[in-house]
């Protein structure tokens, strides 16, 4: 069944109540979230009502209060006004009540948390102001800030993970299939896609690969992460998680499928392409030519972490004569009273920034400048000034750590890179380095994302899906969906 | 992963690139620069500096051979660790080396030692030159001097060696400059008036 808004839009609601709760039914049959109530009420029973709304996008009071105490309680006999003006005008209590028959305006109001009353009998329906979701009381998630744009973030309540996406997105085209998991647990977990824009091949696998778990208990998205990837030992993430709702609303908006686990604010999206490591929601928020520039820095500073200090290695020990003599002059004159060679005084400082960074994540933040104080000036200063490890690769490897950072997506991969790098290019110098390079590309071209190359957006070379790329263009130009990604790619209503 | 360790395990192997005589540690190069040549009736003579790292009085030592081939090697293995002439700008030939020696530094300058794409011949008498002791390096010196005589064209030099010279000249790698000794410093004597144009 298609369940765009715009196919309702010209159908009314039945004068039986029995085929409505059949139609509502239908369109929400992969909504686990939508809420019915019927109701026996008036002189001896004898009219009927059912009523529709949200879960957790309405306040419980009110809905109980104004719609069914009142409702309940009153008894309307044959011959007073019609049925249905009679409930509106003189026995329910809320602030805001509006009479269609049209199901789209029903569906519209109800999907933003509104109570849709529909009576036997009657060829019109009520909404009923009764919205009461939780304001926003959650903290924007910290490794998704942003300058401008929405700055909400999930929390660990699925329900109300759910209010947020349904607000971003109050279409009945949303489709939010519950499945169960964990034998103990009895995780719930959210499988939500748009339904006339998802890539049905990605939604089977997923599908597919959530029926196979069987374990105890998944107390976090990562859990499902870790199960439902095919290559586990790919340091590059083929799943994205993000903890806000816009962005998993524009990821579904492109036909990708957004997995919600019940108990973590992070949400997991699908599939997941090399690219969307670079992208920042601020990408999208922004002007497209500002934007630029920030993606642009965080592929350069993505391949600087990386390189950086096996390049430097390998000029160093295995090609000092591609080195101009000052800067060879300068290193060796740094290096002529460190005790370790320069390889190890590398990994000692790779290692070295690695803990302090791991420290600076999981320690209080009021001992953060202490932190710094250690880091910065004892490790650093300190230690060139006692000869214990020399400048410039103090300064490769810091770099290397900072440039790393640029790109949270992938800062716990790029240690694992950098190592090997490292390794291979204390090895074989820079033919170690070219060795590294290109296995890490055939790797990245290797992989695949829910059946759909990780490397997809790159590898097209069509003008029409490089235009999220290296760089965003306007809104104006982006007129299609990425067609690797759905096969409903018109993204906006005409050409220019 | 099985074929990529494979792969790793067979460039470890095969490719003999992990050799740890190619793994020299910055602080362990000799970085050659300034290389002296003096011919002596059928023997030659080298002189190589390289202050670093030591910088020490023993900067500069010298060695003969049959050839100059030869000469450079003999004096290399005075050296401790690699000699590196790879950043060597300058070579200093003396003036009454013959056509053979300048002959054999320009074969050695392309095939078999590791100089840069660019090196400066300077004619001049290199004994007094090595004697002068200057306080970064000869070939510093020589840099300093032509980066004040910003005339220089150095390009066109019209030497006796011209035949010699024209054969390589093509290649754009090497250029041919005349110095003097004077009073303990390298100076651009009268005959380089000629690179000017």
């Amino acid at each position: 069944m298609k369940r765009e808004l715009r196919y309702f839009e010209n159908k009314k609601i039945s004068e039986n109540i029995d085929e409505n709760i059949d139609l509502f039914g239908e369109i929400f049959a992969k909504d686990a979230a939508i809420r019915k109530r019927e109701l026996i009420f008036g002189y001896k029973n004898q009219n009927r009502a059912v009523l529709y709304f949200v879960d957790s996008m309405i306040n419980a009071d009110t809905l109980t209060d104004a719609v069914i105490r009142p409702l309940l309680q009153h008894e309307y006999r044959q011959g007073d006004t019609e049925l249905i003006e009679y409930i509106e005008k003189q026995v329910l209590f809320a602030d805001e009540i509006s009479k269609s028959s049209n199901v789209a305006v029903l569906l519209s109001s109800l999907l933003y948390g509104d109570t849709v009353i529909i009576v036997d009998g009657c060829s019109m329906a009520l909404t009923v102001n009764t919205k009461g979701w939780r304001s926003r009381g959650v903290d924007e998630p910290k490794d998704e800030r942003v300058l401008e744009g929405p700055r909400e973030g999930f929390d660990e309540a699925l329900m109300r993970n759910h209010t947020q996406l349904r607000r971003k997105l109050p279409t009945p085209d949303l489709c939010i299939e519950l499945v169960k998991l964990g034998r103990k647990t009895d995780t719930k977990i959210f499988i939500c896609y748009v339904e006339s824009i998802v890539n049905r091949r990605v939604l089977n696998i997923i599908k597919e690969r959530l029926e196979k778990i069987d374990i105890d208990g998944v107390l976090d998205s990562n859990y499902i992460s870790e199960l439902i990837t095919k290559d586990k030992f790919s340091l590059f993430k083929t799943i994205g998680k993000t903890q806000k709702p816009d962005v998993v609303a524009a990821k579904l908006l492109e036909g990708r499928v957004a997995i919600m686990v019940d108990g973590t604010p992070t949400v997991l999206t699908a599939p997941y392409f090399f690219l969307e490591n670079f992208q920042s929601d601020d990408d999208y928020y922004q002007n497209f030519l500002t934007s630029a520039i920030g993606r642009t820095l965080r592929y350069i500073c993505f391949y600087a972490s990386i390189y950086l200090p096996a390049l430097f290695l390998a000029f160093a020990v295995f090609n000092p004569h591609l080195l101009p003599l000052s800067f060879l002059q300068s290193i060796i004159k740094s290096r002529v009273d460190v005790p370790f060679s320069t390889f190890g005084e590398c990994i000692i400082l790779i290692i070295l920034f690695e803990i302090l960074k791991e420290t600076g994540v999981r320690m209080q933040q009021s001992v953060g400048h202490a932190l710094s104080i250690v880091g910065g000036l004892v490790v650093g200063q300190a230690a060139v000034e006692a000869g214990i490890i020399s400048a410039p690769i103090l300064i490769i490897t810091a770099l290397s750590g900072i440039t790393g950072l640029i790109v949270p997506k992938l800062k716990a991969s790029v240690f694992y890179f950098k190592l090997f790098f490292v390794l291979l290019s204390a090895c074989f110098g820079l033919f170690g380095f070219f060795i590294g390079t290109t296995l890490l590309h055939i790797h990245l071209y290797a992989l695949e994302t829910f059946g759909i190359s990780y490397v997809s957006a790159g590898r097209a070379l069509k003008k029409s899906e490089l235009k999220d790329t290296i760089f965003r263009t306007s809104w104006k130009n982006m007129i299609k969906r990425p067609s690797f990604l759905t096969n409903n790619i018109k993204r906006q209503k005409t050409e220019r | 992963m099985k074929r990529l360790l494979v792969l790793l395990l067979f460039m470890l192997l095969l490719t003999g690139c992990t050799q740890p005589k190619n793994y020299i540690d910055p602080e362990n190069l000799n970085i050659v620069t300034a290389l002296g040549v003096i011919q002596t009736g059928n023997e030659m003579v080298c002189f190589i500096e390289a202050p670093y790292p030591q910088e020490d009085n023993d900067a500069i030592k010298t060695a003969s051979g049959k050839t100059v081939a030869e000469a450079i090697n003999n004096v290399t293995k005075q050296f401790i660790g690699k000699v590196l002439f790879s950043q060597c700008p300058v070579i200093l030939v003396d003036d009454n080396a013959g056509a053979e020696a300048y002959r054999q530094l320009f074969d050695i300058c392309i095939s078999e030692y590791d100089f840069s794409l660019s090196v400066i011949f300077v004619n001049c008498r290199v004994e007094d030159a090595f004697k002068i002791k200057p306080k970064n390096s000869i070939g510093h010196d020589v840099f300093k001097i032509l980066n004040g005589n910003t005339n220089l064209s150095l390009d066109h030099y019209n030497s006796k060696f011209s035949n010699i010279y024209n054969d390589y000249v093509s290649k754009e790698n090497f250029y041919l400059l005349h110095f003097d000794v004077n009073d303990g410093a390298l100076v651009i004597d009268g005959a380089t008036k000629h690179i000017k144009q």
